[in-house]
């Protein structure tokens, strides 16, 4: 027995999804239909666009069934499929660039001591929340979907730091460095139009 | 004694999440004398709760729901159908 890491009951046993069982595939889909969804819009597809991408994922989870193993999660392996059909559908991974701009205003907000040398700003705007989510909903569309789909995982779903790095075959130390580019620039975005989310 | 550079990096990269107590501990102390760092640490985590709430609207999208549940399991029914 392989130890699972915990989080909610499998929809299916492996053995069932590997068969094809109809019912173990549709448990699949009733379990994680609504999460996988709302990862495609969090990583920054519009709604069709998201639907589109979400049929792929299923419909690539099908044809992977044979060989699932059971080794992660159903969850993960998702996510994982999920992740590699919104690359294919933005192809804009070639957008973020190993020097990100946030890096330098980061870099300028700081003196020579690493004590702030322009402090955040308090906002001063009194907004009523939906104008405020409307502000925040811009500013995260700033951020390339690699980011945003990795902030959603964190931060709407919940998922463990192992669990999000397994699923963007990254490191922990890229995965920070791509949460902290998108809580940056996400705050220098609010920052500018003078919101606090 | 960290530098709000430090304590600014730990909390948007997600690393305080996994520090340990005294890592922890190290910050806390930060926050408690810097009111800059403060008011950044209170944004980054509203982003975040700004970030949930905006998908509590995407959640209610029952209709969309059924629909794509339907569009996904049809074919894999007619496939079983034509074996």
């Amino acid at each position: 027995m392989t130890r699972m890491p915990q989080g909610p009951a499998e929809p299916a046993t492996p053995e069932a999804i590997r068969a094809g069982d109809p019912e173990a595939l549709k448990a699949v889909v009733d379990a994680y239909l609504l999460q996988v969804f709302r990862a495609a819009r969090g990583a920054g597809l519009r709604a069709d666009l998201a639907e589109d991408v979400v049929q792929e994922t299923f419909t690539a989870f099908f044809e992977a069934a044979p060989r699932f193993e059971g080794r992660s999660r159903v969850r993960t392996f998702l996510f994982g499929i999920l992740y590699r059909k919104i690359s294919e559908a933005r192809r804009d991974r070639a957008r973020e660039r190993a020097n990100d701009p946030i890096d330098e205003v980061m870099e300028s907000r700081f003196d020579a001591d690493g004590s702030w040398s322009r402090p955040p700003l308090p906002a001063d705007r009194v907004l009523r929340r939906r104008e405020i989510l409307r502000a925040l909903e811009e500013c995260l569309d700033a951020s390339p979907s690699r980011q945003r789909f990795a902030f959603h995982l964190r931060e709407v779903e919940g998922l463990s730091t192992e669990e999000i790095c397994k699923i963007l075959d990254v490191s922990v130390t890229n995965l920070g460095v791509m949460l902290y580019r998108l809580r940056n620039r996400t705050r220098e975005c609010l920052e500018s139009k003078d919101v606090e989310a | 004694m960290l530098t709000c550079r430090e304590v600014a990096e730990v909390i948007a990269s997600g690393e305080l999440d996994r520090a340990s107590w005294r890592g922890r501990l190290a910050v806390r102390f930060h926050l408690a004398m810097c009111v800059r760092c403060r008011r950044y640490a209170r944004q980054i985590r509203a982003i975040g709760d700004g970030a949930r709430t905006l998908f509590v609207d995407v959640a209610e999208e029952t209709e969309r729901m059924a629909r794509l549940a339907e569009r996904i399991l049809r074919p894999q029914q007619s496939d079983q159908g034509n074996d």
